[in-house]
């Protein structure tokens, strides 16, 4: 049996690489910008990256005195309070992934998180 | 020197493994051919509405088009509105009195929506207005009816009486008070009308989709169906429970995750069932259509809903070019015959094909 160091080297190095490959989500984890958009009647009315540089809450001021609360956390949006009759942008919840999205029909408000997105469907029926 | 050589056929084997993880991959995330749809959005019909179209375009005029086709259908049809041009509320207005000249579009509308109304022996009912109004679920004085409020409205709530003259293009509601809402239907009619204009400007690859309501034109620019989500009714707007392919098809879900209210700890969803004058309760979370033209997809998603599965799927298997998935509380999963694996896919495994 004679393993010559330079197979052993080899080995060593095939080793690392399987192993860094098999872990690099746990290492590199999936840092792809996530961006929240939110439009007011069709117009984008801001963008805010996802990240924990972001973690605010502020007061959107719409017309005919109606206003929406957004809460922007480390890893998701949502809205916690409108003056719209019935609450379905509060009862959606907290948003994280790119596709997913809050909408104010009342207030016309779209809030959603875009990204590389789902390249696996072209639409949602819901 | 037997050894030796097994090593190094585990080191060949190491190297030709990494290659081949590596190497596939690549080739996973190649990218496809480049397709860039315009899509744009507005709001309308009390839903947000967004038209994506694959093919080139030389300007945006299309979308005006559809846009305004939509308001124009909205205003005909509409309750919801002070509107002096909706036909329908002039319909309602003279209940029990005259008949209501209408548009080929209403009488259409109105004429389907009392097909369904008749295919299901009245669980759906599209003269159920006096009853959503007691409900309010749109508004903000949401709540319970008192029992009274409701016993006392159901007995207008028959689409018998509401009486379609052909001929002359006109309806009316045989009994004062009736109200018809084609809250369950118009929608359905609009994304028709809408695939009409794309397709006469020369459109062949485009997903029409109202307020979740799909329909599709044609196929995706590379020939392959197009991919459409199914809203996992457990979870946010946008989280899907499976994928459900689609040519030149419409696709409609009905369900008691969106429009709700709770009260005294219950919660009460907007399908409401004709019969008993309160929201359907059957073991179902959502239903969906697959036909060719979305007016039938929407009525049917409610229709079939209020009939429930056993009834419902009765009725799909009978009806032509028309598919059906159920989803119940308990995650079970039902689909009518025509439903190959192929072309619905369940991407969530806590949801079980039964």
């Amino acid at each position: 049996m004679k393993i010559k160091k330079g197979d052993i080297l080899i080995l060593f190095f095939l080793i690392l690489a399987l192993t860094g490959w098999l872990l690099q989500n746990y290492i590199w984890p999936d840092t792809e910008n996530k961006i929240a958009i939110i439009e007011i009647d069709g117009q984008v009315y801001q963008e805010i990256p996802i990240d924990t540089s972001n973690i605010q809450e502020f007061i959107i001021d719409l017309p005919e005195n109606n206003q929406i609360h957004i809460v922007v956390e480390k890893d998701s949006i949502h809205v916690e309070d409108a003056s719209c009759p019935d609450k379905v942008c509060i009862k959606t919840g907290a948003i994280s992934k790119p596709g997913q999205n809050i909408v104010c029909l009342p207030n016309k408000v779209v809030v959603y998180i875009s990204g590389a997105g789902d390249s696996n469907i072209d639409d949602l029926s819901f | 020197m037997y050894r030796k050589r097994l090593f190094h056929t585990l080191l060949l084997l190491i190297i030709i493994i990494s290659l081949i993880i590596t190497g596939c991959t690549k080739n996973i995330k190649l990218p496809q051919e480049e397709i860039t749809p315009t899509a744009k959005t507005t709001f309308l019909m009390g839903t947000l509405v967004k038209i994506t179209i694959y093919d080139e375009l030389k300007n945006d005029s299309v979308f005006d088009k559809a846009f305004n086709r939509i308001q124009e259908i909205e205003d005909k049809m509409t309750i919801n509105k002070d509107s002096e041009i909706s036909e329908i509320i002039r319909l309602n207005k003279t209940a029990g009195k005259d008949f209501t000249p209408l548009s080929p579009d209403t009488f259409y509308v109105l004429e389907k929506g009392k097909y369904y109304s008749e295919l299901s022996d009245g669980q759906f009912d599209i003269t159920i207005g006096p009853i959503v109004k007691l409900w309010n679920i749109d508004t903000e004085n949401v709540h319970i009816p008192q029992d009274t409020e409701i016993k006392t409205k159901l007995p207008l709530v028959n689409y018998r009486n509401l009486e379609l003259d052909k001929d002359q293009k006109q309806a009316k509601l045989l009994k004062s008070n009736m109200i018809v809402d084609l809250g369950a239907i118009a929608k359905g009619y609009a994304a028709d009308e809408v695939a009409k204009i794309l397709t006469s400007n020369g459109i062949k690859n485009a997903i029409i989709n109202l307020g979740g309501n799909i329909l599709t034109i044609g196929v995706k620019p590379d020939g392959s169906p197009w991919r459409l989500g199914l809203q996992d009714p457990f979870e946010p707007r946008g989280d899907y429970m499976g994928v459900v392919k689609l040519a030149d098809q419409a696709l409609v879900s009905s369900g008691t995750y969106e429009k709700y209210f709770e009260q005294n700890g219950k919660r009460y969803h907007h399908i409401i069932d004709p019969q008993t004058g309160y929201p359907a309760e059957n073991n179902l979370i959502s239903v969906s259509i697959i036909t060719k033209e979305s007016i039938d997809a929407d009525a049917l998603s409610t229709s079939i809903f209020l009939l429930g599965l056993d009834k419902g799927m009765e009725i799909i298997e009978d009806l032509p070019n028309t598919e059906a998935i159920f989803i119940t509380y308990d995650k079970k999963v039902y689909v009518s015959q025509g439903i190959t694996k192929e072309q619905f896919e369940i991407t969530k495994p806590e949801f079980q094909l039964q």
